[in-house]
């Protein structure tokens, strides 16, 4: 009885997050704008690295870091990093961004007093950037197999997607660390950007993390995009069966139990202090 | 000599864009928020526009003090075009709308006060008096150099209207200046704009309410207002006894009652009915309350219908209102 | 009678006065200076925007020099290049945005109808904003430049600093006038994100920030010589990083002068141009 209630209840959740996610695609589409940008933007963001790297090396092949990550071809190594990044950082930004924004316009805590609960309108504006990078991100792809000529080993696409799922995973769980944090600090919502800059340091997207300094390498060793940007870029080069690319998997699975229950714990304490002191804070 | 506001045939419609699924804009929804207005305001009175949600107060005060245009028609403000002559009529005007947020709240109220006199072009030394001033007459001189963000509203709603006062415009316009204050200091602001702002210092004062009770006790002369057309304009007098031979009987039932059929009855010249507390209750204007008692009390009895309570009451201006419209001042249906 | 041709009287507006732009840009100011938290945060965090590109510098060359590099941009050195590059076009971009963003900030908090309705010019309410921006990024810009020297101990040198200031300021007065504009599109569409993010990718792209424009295809190229910031941006780099003096860039000051005039003209309509449909449409007091 209790259990079936309890899915039904979760059935919903789901459903209305959906609903919300829609909503919020609708939204973005009706501005002509903004559906050329969703299209022009991966390419935007990527090309700055790309010339970058060409300027400084010459060419598309750069001998200093084929030694240190095996991989030569500044375009292959840096178009798969950032269509990662890119992807892991707007699922942060989906949760995050939704509670900045309500927040900042001051309309939060009517949103919090609204019927539907909060964790759904988190989990709906999430599933909108998954969705929304996720084919951004095959965007992206497609256009540098086709201009570039990258070459994928298509076995390793569909563990690719395992990759990216439990890196989601764990990206929620920080979420809602970062949610707490904006519901019961005032000014809170600038935790986000801080984060979202340090991921986007630390991250092996155009250069391996044996370039950082000492203190970045051990952010980036406990950083879940670290071992998602690995075995994701490991799998579509030397598809499914290397070793070391399950190896980074084990411990992206670790990481994200580990960030899970922390942000859940983190999350219920906050929103227990939210509600004994009565009020958020307004940016 | 000329009006301190006039408007010739104002005519003003907004065009929503309803925007739907997929790139371009397709529907639209077109709203007459003023419809062929003629508005004559005079020198040093006090004049109220009183109208429901949506009647086209706020489109007109805005229109006069500059910040929309107007699509036809003329409007002046102490003479001068507000579409042509827009930066005059800026500078004799004072202006409130917009609610509590209209200052900055991250300022105290002497620095938003001194900021707001040197928008208008007043010397330092006579900015610093003038804002000290008004800080006095508002009786708020010890919190001057407080934020605006730890006043209480009443307080900020002074502040507002020091701001408006800055540059001792000889015209106010006070769009719903009490809206959302307790009563006590909603009735003080209000003694404040008639004794202190009209009677003593001779300013010209338009302001909007949804209130009747302030249209009565504020306003030299009422205009009601409706779906952007002026329906009446008088003193609070005259249009209160467009309806002197009138009673309104109001009624409680526990059922709905029959309104058709009371509607058709001698006497009875309109009807409004709603819920109250989950009882019934119709409000029935009547030139003869007496028969008109005896008949309505019949019907319901024939109905079988319990009244649980009855009274007869004078009319006020909302039911000038209600004669010309056969809707309420407040919430509307 | 229809009032559809009054666009001009909208054009029919005050006299600009310096005491009224110096007052709205202390105020705002004075403001900003109110979340002391905030002006260090974006002093800092952009710094963390920089880093990627300088780490796949030392990723790809293997240490801050690089052969191939002096090849397109006349100095090995792309450390300092980058570093310049990227602090610059963060000063950019807020002179470009600053003055939506502040109209935008005073429509949102609700005081932009006590500012249109009070007797100013347009000009004073746009260049407060202005003048109030370029105040808090020249900060933010300073800290930016220290922090990054000091972690990097770049010496960069200031041989010919008045050219400096002079290529500076003509480039902040030519997006001025491009800001009026887009002061304008602000006010029009309201939260326009999708707009500015886009123009901001796009001059990340186009305009020297990492590269030289010789590196871009030759499309892109063509765009990003009708973009001002190409300009200052190449002349400041060459007083800085290639010692040249003021004789040298003077081709590149009469091109700034010219945008400056342009711009302003079309800022200055479009501006005018918005306001008007703002006021038609009642949009001034919503958001
Ligand atoms: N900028 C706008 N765009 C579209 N429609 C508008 C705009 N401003 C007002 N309207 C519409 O015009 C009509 C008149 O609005 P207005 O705000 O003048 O009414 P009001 O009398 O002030 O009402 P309230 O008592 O609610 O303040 C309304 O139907 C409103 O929806
Ligand atoms: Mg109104």
């Amino acid at each position: 009885m209790a259990l079936k209630t309890k899915i039904n209840n979760l059935l919903k959740e789901v459903k209305a997050a959906w609903a919300i996610c829609i909503k919020v695609w609708k939204d973005e589409l009706s501005y002509p704008l903004s559906v050329l940008y969703f299209i022009l933007a991966p390419i935007l963001w990527l090309a700055p690295f790309i010339i970058f790297g060409f300027a400084i090396a010459g060419g598309r092949y750069s001998p200093v870091l084929e030694k240190m990550t095996g991989i030569g071809d500044i375009v292959t190594y840096t178009s798969l990093g950032f269509a990662f990044l890119g992807f892991a950082s707007a699922a942060l930004w989906g949760t995050g961004l939704s509670l900045r924004r309500e927040q900042w316009i001051g309309t939060l805590e009517s949103v919090l007093v609204s019927p539907v609960s909060r964790f759904t309108i988190i989990f709906g504006q999430g599933l909108h950037s998954i969705t929304h990078t996720g084919s951004g991100l095959v965007l992206q792809l497609v256009v540098m197999i086709v201009v570039f000529g990258i070459h994928l080993n298509l076995w390793g696409i569909f563990p690719s997607l395992i990759a990216v799922a439990l890196t989601i995973l764990a990206i929620q769980g920080i979420g809602f660390m970062i949610c707490s944090i904006v519901l019961a600090v005032k000014q809170g919502w600038m935790i986000i950007d801080v984060v979202d800059t340090v991921f986007w340091v630390v991250t092996s997207t155009a250069y391996p993390i044996t370039i950082l300094p000492a203190f970045l390498q051990v952010v980036a060793r406990v950083s879940p995009i670290t071992y998602g940007v690995e075995s994701f870029r490991g799998f579509l080069l030397y598809g499914p069966w290397q070793p070391w690319i399950w190896q980074n998997i084990v411990i992206l699975a670790v990481l994200d139990i580990i960030y899970l229950t922390l942000g859940y714990l983190i999350y219920l304490k906050s929103e227990e202090r939210v509600k004994k002191k009565g009020t958020v804070h307004k940016f | 000599m000329h009006f301190a506001i006039e408007t010739i045939n104002l005519y003003k419609k907004f065009t929503e864009r309803i925007r739907k699924f997929y790139v371009f804009p397709v529907r639209r929804r077109e709203v007459v928020a003023l419809n062929y207005v003629n508005l004559r305001v005079k020198r040093g009175e006090i004049f109220g526009l009183l109208g429901p949600n949506g009647a086209g107060k706020t489109t007109l005060i805005k229109i006069l003090s500059t910040l929309i245009l107007p699509d036809e028609g003329e409007v002046y403000v102490d003479g001068y075009d507000v579409v042509k002559e827009a930066r005059k009529v800026r500078a004799r005007i004072g202006l409130v709308t917009g609610g509590e947020r209209s200052i900055y709240w991250k300022l105290t109220a002497r620095e938003n006060l001194l900021f707001f006199a040197r928008l208008y072009k007043l010397d330092k030394k006579i900015a610093e008096q003038r804002v000290n001033e008004l800080l006095e007459l508002m009786d708020l001189e010890d919190r001057a150099d407080d934020k605006i963000e730890n006043y209480s509203s009443g307080m900020k709603m002074k502040i507002i209207l020091a701001k408006a006062l800055i540059h001792d415009p000889p015209i106010l316009l006070l769009d719903e200046p009490t809206l959302g204050l307790d009563p006590a200091f909603a009735r003080e602001i209000r003694t404040f704009i008639k004794e202190q702002l009209n009677e003593k210092e001779g300013k010209t004062i338009l302001l909007t309410t949804h209130y009747m009770e302030e249209a009565d006790m504020l306003c030299d002369r009422i205009a009601l207002i409706d779906r952007g057309k002026i329906i009446r304009i008088g003193t609070p007098e005259e249009l209160k006894r467009e309806v002197s031979t009138w009673s309104v009987l109001v009624l409680q039932t526990a059922e709905k009652p029959p309104i058709k059929e009371i509607e058709t009855r001698p006497y009875v010249e309109q009807v409004i009915s709603g819920l109250n507390n989950g009882k019934y209750e119709i409000k029935i204007y009547v030139e003869n309350s007496a028969e008109a008692a005896r008949e309505v009390l019949n019907i319901l009895n024939n109905a079988g219908m319990h009244v649980i309570s009855f009274r007869v009451e004078e009319p006020t201006l909302e039911d000038v209102f209600i004669k010309y419209t056969g809707r309420r001042l407040k919430d509307e249906k | 009678m229809k009032n559809e041709t009054r666009f001009k009287y909208v054009l029919v507006d005050e006299t600009p006065s310096l005491g009224v732009t110096m007052a709205i840009a202390w105020k705002s100011v004075k403001i900003a200076l109110r979340y002391p938290f905030n002006i260090l945060f974006w002093a800092l965090v952009p710094i963390g925007w920089i880093m990627p590109a300088i780490f796949q510098g030392l990723a790809l060359a293997g240490g801050t020099m690089s052969a191939e590099f002096a090849s397109v941009a006349g100095t090995p050195d792309w450390l300092s290049y980058v570093i310049l590059g990227s602090v610059l076009y963060m000063y950019v971009m807020s002179a470009v945005w600053g003055m939506g963003n502040a109209l935008r900030w005073e429509q949102m908090s609700g005081t932009l109808e006590s500012l249109l309705v009070s007797p100013v010019s347009r000009i004073d309410i746009l260049m407060g904003a202005a003048l109030a921006e370029t105040v808090t990024t020249t900060l933010t810009a300073t800290v930016q430049f220290v922090v990054l020297i000091l972690i990097f101990g770049i010496p960069f040198a200031f041989p010919y600093i008045l050219p400096f200031i002079v290529i500076l300021t003509l480039m902040l007065l030519a997006f001025y006038g491009f800001a009026m504009a887009m002061a304008g599109i602000v006010m029009i569409f309201k939260d326009p994100d999708a707009l500015t993010q886009f123009l901001d990718t796009l001059l990340y792209v186009l305009i020297p920030v990492r590269y030289p424009i010789s590196k871009l295809p030759y499309a892109a190229r063509i765009l990003s010589l009708l973009i001002p910031a190409t300009y200052a941006l190449t002349a400041i780099r060459a007083i800085i990083l290639l010692n040249k003096d003021i004789y040298a860039i003077l081709d590149m000051i009469i091109i700034l002068s010219v945008f400056t005039l342009f711009l302003w003209t079309f800022g200055y309509l479009a501006f005018a141009y918005a306001e008007y449909k703002t006021k038609k449409s009642g949009g001034t007091g919503k958001y």
